[in-house]
């Protein structure tokens, strides 16, 4: 895969694939951050990660669990949605998160602006745009 | 061999263990983080917790009841707060039993010949609040889109939380009474969270009391 990667997809299914694709890249430590509004895919997108770091597990959104931690697959992953928290994930306990940073696991995070300050130096960028229906723009930037 | 019961609080800024002996004897430590810092719940909670059963010559082994606030309060807090708990009950065999910050607080306040208010801060420009005339109704209270937002408090309350501190100048000068910020009232108590916790209906998992409804909206839903 080249990046930037910038397609349209026409389909959840497409929006998978294109997560697939994208895991073959990943190695222990890579940090992703998961840019899109409310029902833009970014869900959709990590399903097609995780399977293509072999992971058959069920994805669910972490949003009320913050994490939900994925240890099956070629390489161990973190998908964290911090929606619920605010910026800089202020008033709260930051260790709690901890361990999802780990340099040994792949790390995925929607809301990334409200991670700990200093705890995320992300190496991908993924942008999802609604285009109406099922379409969807990704944007997919390596940034290490 | 008689069990004990520990309390865990991590709803507020502040950690709070607990333990309670077959007996009735009692203690209970707290994490204060100081001001400007972040809760310490995750690295505080089972260390305090396990300093405090080594205060009472006690181990985990001897835990047999464990009780735990549910929120309102710290997002994350509540969540460290509650997977400790789980964790500790199925390592002793027993569930986990659940208790409102909210009450717990009120709990603190019932001996006095006054109603009692509990506020705790929510972040956002909200408080959470409760009161002992009416604990039933408990609510997520916005700032900002009233200006007497303590109307509707029995007159002549006394507001406690960390919510009550952060607002006291306001509420004291619309005829409530608000201890001063050291004054243990303001203070979750991990021991009235044992207590509180007695009344958890058996058998039921314990799990998050948010009161705020959740923000997000799907897009489907959105108006244009």
């Amino acid at each position: 895969m080249e990046f930037p990667v910038d397609l349209k997809t026409t389909s959840p299914r497409e929006t998978e694939a294109v997560g697939s694709e994208l895991a073959e890249c990943f190695v222990a430590g890579d940090r992703v951050i998961l840019e899109g509004d409310l029902g833009s895919g970014k869900t959709v997108l990590v399903r097609g990660i995780c399977r293509g770091l072999g992971i058959a597990a069920d994805i669910t959104s972490p949003t009320f669990t913050l994490a939900q931690r994925y240890e099956e697959g070629r390489l161990p992953v973190s998908h964290l949605d911090l929606y619920r928290l605010e910026p800089g994930m202020a008033g709260e306990d930051p260790g709690v998160l901890e361990g999802e940073f780990s340099t040994e696991r792949v790390t995925l995070v929607e809301w990334p602006e409200r991670a700990p300050l200093g705890a995320l130096q992300p190496t991908y960028r993924v942008s999802l745009q609604h285009l109406g229906g099922d379409e969807r723009q990704v944007l997919v930037e390596c940034l290490s | 061999m008689s069990l004990l019961t520990v309390g865990i609080d991590t709803s507020t800024f502040e950690t709070g263990v607990g333990v309670v002996l077959p007996d009735g004897r009692a203690l209970e430590r707290f994490d204060i983080p100081q001001p400007g810092t972040r809760p310490a719940h995750s690295s505080a909670t089972l260390r305090m917790l396990e300093q405090a059963l080594s205060d009472v010559g006690a181990g985990f082994d001897e835990i047999g009841r464990v009780a735990v606030t549910v929120g309102p309060g710290s997002f994350t807090g509540i969540r460290i707060g509650l997977a400790t708990a789980n964790g500790l009950a199925l390592a002793v065999g027993v569930k986990a039993q659940g208790a409102s910050s909210l009450l717990t607080l009120l709990r603190g306040a019932a001996a006095l010949q006054q109603p009692a208010v509990a506020l705790i801060d929510a972040r956002r420009g909200e408080l959470f609040v409760a009161t002992s005339t009416a604990p039933q109704d408990r609510f997520a209270l916005p700032l900002t889109e009233q200006t007497e937002w303590w109307q509707g408090f029995p007159a002549g309350a006394i507001c406690i939380g960390d919510g009550a501190i952060q607002n006291a100048d306001v509420l004291t000068a619309a005829g409530f009474t608000v201890p001063v910020p050291s004054d243990s009232l303001h203070r979750i108590s991990p021991i009235d969270v044992c207590l509180e916790a007695s009344s958890w209906p058996e058998g039921v998992d314990v799990a998050p009391e948010y009161l705020r409804r959740p923000d997000a909206v799907p897009t489907s839903e959105r108006g244009s």
